[in-house]
């Protein structure tokens, strides 16, 4: 979701005719410009921290998980936007498959993201049910790259399971977005990528295309 | 005409007006939450390299265990949860969790967790005590003994720098490496189940024991390996980066 701070630097926009200053008041107005300037670079910067965003995801997932006559088909249909709101389809799709992804066609490229979004939704929509109640602790953020962090967290469910969850995110245009979730370890992107690999080197772009419409499919057609 | 240094400072000051000026937007530009590009942010996320020399073989393996937990572990695994009422499932599973005390206390030592090894031990004497032969997970209840990731000898042998070597599919165990099969053996020296005791029917009545525990711990497997396998585009190469991936993860932890 994308929220405009008050202080972002579109508020800062300046525009100075400058055929309309005498040249005396250029000192009047150049401290204002300079103070702009560093205003600007101060204030410009500031979308919700990825630690904060993920405090805030797993609240509205909690909230509809515990909401008063919560059934498994409610919670799936409020979890399902959440997800589309927090991830960033694209980056987990390319990342996923990897090298190759260079070598798919825009509209393959298209067809991908919609896909792999659809089998990632498929997966972890049907995670979430009624009355979850689990302890959040979570840890100091991991500076991946400079563009990438990693919130790391610990969960411990009703039956007294500890599992360890990193959710990664990367700096986008919208802010941040989370691209990878490595539970005990296992990176969804990793693990999808080990797969893709394989299919892409035996049936390229098309191969995985079609893998992912016949794992659909599959989900699909089960009760 | 005017005179140079009027015109010189005129200039002057229109030029860093206008520096100024386009200092300001880069500053707005900068401002803006772009990433930086890299080089290949593609080429970080590959899985590490496996060892898989048995591949054709392990693959087989992967197929034969597929269709005996469809036919033969699932029905049985859901005949269980139907019949046996949920509190004595979770009794069961808290009883057999208890008994593994060992493995975990033995693990936690050689990794030279003393304190994880003490608190492993005041976990099963209150469990065994209050909580009734560990029946009720009571630990779960008193600060100090809050639950922990718990360890084994193959976490152990890892711990020591000792690598996972190839991947391997067990019948009927499902996936492991070839540290976790000398861990495996470890563990099964240090479970009660399978500790041989000299009493009326030892065999049969271990051969109960040992078929309850495998029975109570299938639905939690199968309904994780199931999802897993749900999702994965290729079964076998999902579970062994799954399985290769989250070990390495307990050993770190």
């Amino acid at each position: 979701m994308t929220r405009r701070d008050p202080r972002s630097s579109e508020h800062l926009d300046v525009f100075i005719p400058m055929n309309a200053l005498s040249p005396s008041r250029y000192w009047l107005v150049l401290p204002a410009i300079f103070s702009a300037f560093a205003l600007g670079a101060v204030a410009a910067p500031t979308t919700p921290e990825p630690a904060d965003l993920l405090r805030q995801a797993v609240g509205e997932v909690l909230a509809i998980s515990n909401a008063p006559g919560a059934t498994p088909a409610s919670v799936r249909a409020g979890v399902r936007p959440l997800l589309e709101t927090y991830f960033d389809p694209l980056l987990m799709t390319r990342r996923s498959i990897g090298p190759g992804w260079r070598e798919f066609t825009v509209s393959q490229q298209q067809r991908a993201v919609t896909l792999f979004t659809e089998l990632v939704l498929q997966s972890y929509a049907d995670k979430f049910t009624p009355g979850l109640h689990p302890v959040v602790v979570y840890r100091a953020t991991v500076e991946l790259a400079p563009n990438r962090q990693e919130v790391p967290m610990s969960m411990t469910t009703d039956d007294g399971q500890i599992v360890g969850v990193a959710f990664r995110f990367e700096r986008t245009a919208a802010g941040w977005r989370i691209y990878d979730i490595v539970v005990e370890g296992v990176s969804l992107v990793a693990n999808y990528r080990s797969q893709f690999d394989s299919i892409f080197q035996t049936g390229g772009a098309d191969g995985v295309l079609s893998a992912l419409e016949s794992k659909i499919e599959e989900n699909r057609s089960k009760p | 005409m005017k005179p140079f240094h009027r015109f010189s400072t005129q200039v002057l000051l229109r030029r860093v007006a206008a520096l100024a000026f386009v200092g300001l937007l880069f500053a707005h530009a900068l401002g803006a939450p772009v990433p930086e590009p890299e080089p290949d942010d593609l080429a970080d996320a590959a899985p590490p390299p496996v060892s898989d020399p048995f591949i054709r073989f392990n693959r087989a393996m992967f197929d034969v265990n597929d269709w005996l937990y469809r036919n033969g572990v699932q029905p049985v695994s859901r005949g269980y949860e139907k019949t046996v009422p949920r509190p004595l499932r979770r009794g069961l599973d808290n009883f057999f969790n208890n008994l593994r005390f060992p493995v975990r206390f033995v693990g936690s030592v050689l990794q030279a967790k003393f304190g994880r090894a003490t608190r492993e031990t005041g976990r099963f004497l209150a469990n065994t005590t209050i909580g009734i032969a560990g029946f009720v997970r009571v630990s779960d209840r008193i600060p100090v003994l809050a639950p922990e990731p718990t360890e084994d000898i193959g976490q152990a042998l890892g711990s020591w720098g000792i690598g996972p070597g190839p991947f391997l599919v067990l019948p009927v165990l499902g996936p492991s490496d070839a540290r976790d099969l000398l861990g495996r053996v470890g563990d099964a020296f240090l479970t009660p189940t399978a500790w041989r005791f000299d009493y009326y029917r030892e065999w049969e009545v271990r051969l109960a024991v040992q078929s309850v525990d495998a029975v109570q711990s299938t639905p939690e497997l199968l309904r994780n390996y199931d999802a897993f396998r749900a999702n994965a585009l290729d079964p076998y190469l999902a579970v062994r980066n799954a399985y290769l991936a989250n070990r390495e993860a307990e050993i770190r932890r």
